[in-house]
């Protein structure tokens, strides 16, 4: 295999692009996903029962709207405030790491990054895996879930130089395409 | 030993304790706290109206239905919030005990050491330092970290690393 010269990125994330590409991935994490359904499931029984108050034999149209309404807020609401939470979280981290000034090192070795007071190394083990999408770079590192954008990179060439390290380091847990 | 001396702790988790350390922290979070109080106003309501129901109406299926929906609505998010925390905690702890991950604290700051990475923080690093009860708790950018006393060699050694985390950060260290 081809040794490959190291790839240093200065870190200059756009926090709206971080919340559009990691919101959708996030929420699709187990939790959520059972959460999602839960709040569904509960919010279809409610507007089951709003029907059938106001279908049924002594119908009711105080209390079966009602439930109605509440069955569309409990069913609907809760995605809603879940993935803008998400995405606000996501923009305070990416804002953090802006001020940090945090700089990556992409190597044969694996992946260095480095702040004004912190520095970390991770080998190419230590990654579960990575993915090229269209926007750039996702990897997985324990439970972090991190997003480099191409356009981060000084150049296109460096994108695909980090690609490759990526790709030669991860073997087959680098995966190409969309999320 | 010398209190300048680095304090080395093989870290072997123990969940239950961090649970207690990291629990706190996460209902405290602001948006978790609104959540939390959104939810509960929620089951209250439906708790009311369910009795409501139930004495006025005299609805005894859609009353005590009106005040279980509630009930939920009351304690689950505390479930789910404990869930979510006890989930990650149990995943970090496997990680480093599975990575053999070696914490080293120095009057250089602290250094983490496992089979498949590393990581140095200097002082100003540090956001805050807690000690506990149970162990020690400091938070570097927006991720909080815990060690438990129960994971060092000795009481002596915990003391000496706490030590030595105070002289660090100064005023951000918290007793």
């Amino acid at each position: 295999m081809e040794t490959l010269a190291a790839v240093v990125v200065t870190r200059n994330p756009d926090p709206d692009e971080c919340a559009r590409v990691l919101t959708p991935i996030l929420m699709t994490q187990r939790g959520v996903v059972i959460y999602r359904a839960l709040c569904g499931a509960l919010g279809l029984l409610f507007v089951g029962f709003g029907v059938l108050i106001m279908t049924g034999p002594s119908p009711d149209f105080v209390f079966g709207p009602i439930m109605v309404g509440f069955g569309l807020i409990v069913g609907l609401l809760p995605p809603v405030v879940i993935r803008a939470n998400l995405a606000r979280r996501i923009i305070a981290s990416v804002k953090l790491a802006l001020q940090n000034n945090e700089v990556l090192t992409v190597s044969d070795a694996g992946l260095d990054i480095a702040t004004a007071h912190t520095s970390s190394h991770i080998d190419w083990q230590g990654f579960k895996s990575a993915r090229r999408i269209a926007e750039g770079l996702l990897f997985q590192v324990g439970i972090r879930t991190v997003f480099v954008g191409s356009r981060e990179f000084d150049s296109g060439d460096d994108f695909e130089r980090a690609i490759l390290l990526f790709k030669n380091g991860l073997g087959t847990n680098f995966l190409e395409g969309s999320h | 030993m010398d209190a300048l001396t680095p304090v080395v702790v093989t870290l072997r988790p123990n969940v239950d304790e961090a649970m207690a350390a990291f629990m706190p922290i996460a209902m405290q979070r602001p948006s978790v706290a609104t959540y939390r109080v959104i939810i509960f106003v929620v089951g209250l309501i439906l708790v009311a109206v369910g009795v409501l129901m139930a004495i006025y109406e005299r609805s005894y299926f859609l009353g005590p239905l009106w005040i279980v929906v509630g009930a939920f609505f009351l304690i689950r998010p505390l479930f789910a919030m404990r869930n979510a925390v006890h989930r990650l905690v149990v995943a970090s702890a496997k990680r480093l005990t599975d990575t053999h991950e070696v914490m080293t604290i120095s009057s250089a700051g602290i250094d983490s050491k496992s089979d498949v990475a590393s990581s140095h923080f200097d002082w100003a690093a540090l956001s805050m330092a807690q000690r506990m009860p149970t162990g020690l708790i400091y938070q570097v950018g927006g991720t909080t970290y815990y060690v438990s006393a129960s994971e060092f060699a000795s009481k002596a050694e915990f003391d000496r690393a706490v030590a030595i985390v105070r002289g660090g950060i100064g005023s951000k260290f918290k007793e």
